[in-house]
């Protein structure tokens, strides 16, 4: 590891919600192996650099803001680092409410979405030692459309699946992964459910898709006339740990009431 | 028996949240008592949760036992999908394991 990282913006004319969590975790990665981490090439009147500053990247990762102006849009929630301890009350008071704000949901029609957060911050927590994430959101009112991005620096999935199930491709594990039955766990006890989970909630209920980047690893999993496609694509870099995106659009999760009947299947 | 969730766990997230409930729901089924499980003021539930309040009652009871003995109540749409989806997902597995256990 060298022992100072320089990350110049000098050509980023656009960055994707993702991009955020993303970029958030790869600096806090470096931090954490000991290298000093230094940007370079800002220049806040490029709205790519604007939108990072207003999403407090800077403040996250400097310490301040680069422009004393920049503020948190109401479309967004700001990025930051969540710990699985941290992170039932950053989805129960800040993040659900935001959403229920802006999308007029309910909490109760939001339980899915919440869930699906959740069970990332879980999984985040069982396989890997850092116990923590970055997060991004970015709503689009337009459209109803929300991006949330969650990613972490942890051994990634083709490696953790590696243990399991040998010899696959970067994909073909983030595709095993998704499996449902599937879990590098042994017992009940400590297994989650996690990926499959979400692609049936957000894919497959909610129409929305999830992209996966892992590795060398990308899929894009998609709704096509009710079931689960997967996309697999050449991935154009590495990925350090995982990066989950979700797209959901809020006009196609049905309203839920606080209590609802209950049959057993 | 009604067992008012929130009153023994603070919110339904974890496995070791879960092991909580499934200890008490162990302490009435143990007893031949028919459960009822309340999740008013529960706004969601995890799959680590229902992995450990009731996947993990299966090698103790069957799924047939806990469906006959064990009710849901004011739950909320997460809820019941999470632990129907759960309880297929695992019978499923399980089913798998056997056939091919069996050739």
């Amino acid at each position: 590891m060298p022992a100072e990282v320089v990350i110049d913006f000098s050509d980023v004319s656009f960055i994707t919600p993702p991009s955020v969590a993303f970029l958030s975790n790869f600096t806090y990665w470096f931090a954490n192996a000991g290298a000093k981490v230094a940007f370079d090439g800002l220049n806040v009147n490029r709205a790519a650099i604007k939108y990072l500053d207003d999403s407090m990247f800077f403040e996250q990762h400097l310490g301040s803001k680069l422009d004393p102006s920049s503020y948190c849009r109401s479309t967004t929630v700001p990025v930051r680092k969540v710990a699985k301890t941290d992170s039932y009350g950053w989805l129960e008071f800040e993040f659900i409410p935001w959403l229920s704000e802006k999308s007029g949901l309910s909490k109760a029609s939001l339980a899915e979405v919440k869930t699906c957060l959740q069970e990332l911050f879980n999984n985040i927590s069982d396989h890997t030692v850092h116990d923590e994430g970055c997060v991004f959101g970015q709503w689009y009112p337009n459209i109803n459309k929300i991006i949330v991005s969650i990613g972490d620096f942890g051994i990634g999935i083709p490696q953790n699946v590696e243990r399991v199930v040998p010899n696959l491709s970067d994909n073909g594990a983030i595709l095993k992964a998704a499996e449902d039955g599937f879990s590098t766990k042994s017992l009940p006890t400590n297994r989650g459910a996690g990926l499959h989970l979400l692609l049936l909630n957000v894919v497959q209920r909610f129409c929305g898709t999830v992209t996966i980047r892992s590795h060398a690893g990308y899929v894009e999993f998609v709704n096509h006339e009710g079931k689960i496609y997967s996309v697999e694509y050449e991935s154009c870099g590495f990925c350090i740990g995982t990066t989950i995106d979700l797209v959901l659009y809020t006009d196609r999760i049905p309203h839920a009431d606080d209590e609802e009947e209950f049959e057993w299947f | 028996m009604v067992l008012i969730i929130s009153s023994v766990v603070r919110s339904c997230d974890t496995n070791e949240q879960g092991d909580v409930v499934r200890l008490e729901i162990i302490k009435h089924l143990s007893k031949n008592e028919k459960v009822t499980l309340d999740f008013s003021g529960v706004t969601n539930v995890t799959s680590s949760f229902v992995n450990s309040a009731l996947i993990s009652l299966m090698p103790q009871y069957d799924v047939r036992t806990i469906k006959a003995r064990i009710q849901v109540t004011r739950a909320n749409r997460q809820i019941g999908t999470m632990i129907n989806d759960r309880f297929r997902s695992e019978q499923r597995l399980r089913s798998s394991y056997e056939a091919s256990a069996i050739s």
